[in-house]
């Protein structure tokens, strides 16, 4: 009768341990892992924080890049102001279609040669009017995506004025975890 | 009643005890990280830098009036302030609240006591239309409760 107990009692604390350690072990990775993926975000601000200034501050060069696909890819710079901070045009806000991803990218100063960063635009103004997605899909389940929202308002030619918010999503390709 | 089955009950007992203990501190450790990388940043600054940009350059309205408007004599305070205050809660996401100090008044919440938030200094010109042409010492302070 002992030693079925102890066969019992030793089956029952093994998987017991067994469990806890395998548990630890996920708990421990996930929560080394979230630390540092979380950085890798938190290190992204800064940028993110240049690339919607220049978006919403800067009219670009040269200041008509808009006005077709030769002048967009030829231009040194591009931004959506239409003069006034955190005013945005609405020709130029379409502008931005004549830029793949990878070509919006690099105007935005994101340029490297490793195609190392990710990034994602989104304008909605807030009537529902405007919605325009532009950049890379956001990778699935990624922890490391530093999103900056900010706001400002897309003007159009007639003078219709509409409150929009902007959404920036910036990401390292191949850092972080799931 | 004690004998060998009864210890084996009680070691099974403490077994399953100490790992529900060792993994509620491990639960409590790791949301603890998550929390507090996520809790950073200079989120508030940007967004009252926007606030200002919008509600200056914006086309001035009496529904939506303009920052210059509004500033632009006591009388326009006390007319615009309120439509003004509204327009700036609509800019603000969940859990965001602001202040905004001129010497015709204060719109908004003040801070709480411990509230974190960002507080920007900023002159307007009082000049708009036939306004007084002071300038003007303001603050927007937007805080998170």
């Amino acid at each position: 009768m002992d030693e079925a107990a102890f066969s019992v009692d030793f089956a029952a604390a093994y998987t017991i341990i067994a469990a806890l350690l395998i548990c630890i072990f996920f708990m421990a990775t996930n929560a080394i892992s979230s630390g540092f993926t979380a950085s890798y975000s938190d290190e992204l601000k800064p940028l993110v924080g240049q690339v919607g200034d220049l978006l919403l501050k800067s009219q670009g060069s040269p200041e008509d890049w808009y006005m077709g696909p030769s002048s967009a890819l030829n231009a040194t710079g591009i931004g959506l102001s239409d003069g006034h901070p955190g005013v945005l045009s609405a020709y130029k806000v379409e502008g931005l279609y004549f830029f793949n991803a990878s070509a919006l990218k690099n105007m935005l100063g994101l340029d490297d040669m490793e195609e190392g960063y990710g990034l994602r635009i989104e304008i909605r103004s807030l009537d529902g009017a405007l919605s325009r997605d532009l950049g890379y899909p956001l990778p699935p389940d990624t922890m490391d995506v530093c999103k900056s929202e900010r706001i400002a308002i897309v003007k159009e030619q007639d003078g219709t004025s509409r409150e929009a918010a902007i959404a920036i999503y910036l990401w390292r390709k191949n850092v972080g975890a799931v | 009643m004690s004998g060998p089955y009864d210890d084996g009950a009680v070691h099974m007992l403490e077994a399953i005890l100490a790992s529900v203990l060792v993994i509620s501190t491990l639960v409590m450790v790791n949301s603890y990280t998550v929390r507090h990388v996520n809790d950073g940043g200079n989120g508030l600054a940007t967004l009252s830098s926007d606030i200002l940009n919008l509600i200056t350059y914006r086309d001035n309205s009496i529904e939506h009036p303009g920052l210059g408007f509004t500033l632009s004599s006591m009388e326009q305070w006390n007319n615009s302030s309120l439509a003004l205050g509204a327009d700036i809660e609509k800019m603000l996401p969940a859990g965001v609240y602001y202040h905004m100090a001129t010497p015709y008044g204060t719109l908004g919440n003040i801070p709480a006591e411990r509230a974190r938030g960002y507080s920007r200094p900023f002159i307007a010109y009082s000049g708009f239309g036939h306004g007084t042409g002071e300038m003007l010492d303001c603050k927007l302070v937007l805080w998170r409760a």
